[in-house]
């Protein structure tokens, strides 16, 4: 029997459903985030709700990496599943009780798989090594960082109301770069 | 004529039709449950016990009827499954009022739950089925484990009903869904002969 974990080459139906069960099961951790909830007690400043966090982060990261390197053969299934997650960040930021009820735990799932998008983005553009996209790099890294500590430890609004537009153009930037290399890579391999 | 009963290789269209069929017979069983408790998920109630049993006549037979003669159409019972993944996901996610108020199955929703029960131990039944005929120590322990978890989801649906443990079956439910979807649309790994 073949090691699940080990990374390989998806299919495209594959890609996309892998990409469903990781948004699915980080949906599920962070409603489940529900039981450590103590009234009065932000969840930001209550160690317990970041611990729990904490076990969203090591399925989300390690989850985007395992995809991302499964998918070099179908990388437009990227730009879908990429696509499909700013959609996901536009509804949950600016569409009206789209998601009510779980508006936190789709924010929940979306930052980890931000996370992980960074953590692949950053090295990926620093390599390239022109200066422009070494800037990108940075920028990308910075957002991250600004995520990652306004998303756990302060949870200011004046700071989601920059990040929210920012994330979801970051989002549709990655998109279209898949999809564009999915196409070329496709009129190269005569698809 | 061909017995219904007998092995048929389905095509996409009969597969999606079939599983339609399956999931109308045991909903329309379920939803004439309310002759035997008007309030629905009744643990209390014997009567509403047997009658969930006889559901598991339906569901069990049916998924393992369909699982069987999907074979030549793998990507339909993948289909099925990840529709199946959706409406428990809604049934479950879509629900943020106490009373269902806001539930997108409405006052629908204990139907929904019943027949998704049912349809649990359907799939475990199938899935162990399937498991075991691979063969290998990996895929047995597979099999036994998704065997306990449809006798697991039995138990709390007919006798528990524990809130916590729902908590934790209902995710795994739609997970499992979609990991077998994943199974079934994986393309089979190229033998030395095919190249």
């Amino acid at each position: 029997m073949s090691n699940p974990l080990r990374p390989r080459d998806l299919g495209a139906a594959e890609a996309l459903l892998y990409a469903a069960i990781l948004f699915v099961a980080l949906f599920a951790w962070g409603a489940s985030t529900d039981m450590l909830d103590r009234e009065g007690l932000p969840s930001t400043s209550n160690w317990a709700w970041r611990l729990w966090q904490v076990g969203a982060l090591l399925m989300g990261i390690p989850g985007v990496w395992w995809i991302w390197r499964g998918t070099r053969r179908v990388v437009w299934t990227r730009g879908v599943a990429l696509a499909v997650l700013a959609l996901a960040v536009f509804l949950n930021a600016y569409g009206y009780r789209f998601f009510e009820g779980h508006y936190g735990d789709v924010w929940k799932a979306t930052n980890p798989i931000f996370l992980g998008c960074t953590l692949i983005a950053v090295p990926a553009l620093w390599r390239r090594g022109s200066l422009l996209a070494r800037t990108g790099a940075l920028f990308v890294a910075a957002q991250g960082i600004v995520l990652f500590v306004n998303g756990y430890f302060v949870n200011n609004g004046t700071i989601w109301d920059a990040l929210d537009p920012l994330r979801l153009l970051t989002l549709l930037a990655w998109a279209s770069v898949a999809l564009a290399s999915g196409m070329e890579r496709s009129a190269e391999t005569g698809g | 004529m061909k017995c219904w009963l007998e092995r048929h290789n389905l095509g996409v269209a009969g597969s999606l039709a079939a599983a339609a069929v399956v999931a109308a017979m045991l909903y329309a069983w379920i939803d004439a449950g309310s002759v035997v408790s008007e309030t629905r998920i009744n643990v209390d109630s014997w009567a509403w016990k047997i009658w969930q049993f006889a559901a598991l006549l339906i569901a069990v037979p049916g998924v393992w009827w369909l699982w069987r003669n999907t074979r030549s159409v793998k990507a339909a019972w993948a289909l099925i499954l990840a529709g199946f993944a959706v409406v428990v996901f809604v049934n479950y996610y879509g629900d943020h009022s106490a009373d269902f108020s806001a539930s997108p199955f409405g006052e629908n929703t204990q139907a929904v739950w019943e027949s998704i029960n049912a349809l649990v131990v359907g799939f475990a039944v199938a899935g162990a089925l399937a498991l075991w005929e691979r063969g290998g120590t990996a895929y047995r322990v597979g099999a036994v484990l998704a065997l306990a978890f449809g006798i697991l989801d039995l138990i709390n649906a007919t006798f528990l009903q524990n809130g916590t443990l729902w908590q934790i079956l209902d995710p795994l439910i739609i997970l499992a869904a979609l990991y077998w979807a994943v199974d079934e649309v994986r393309p089979a790994p190229a033998s030395a002969e095919t190249g």
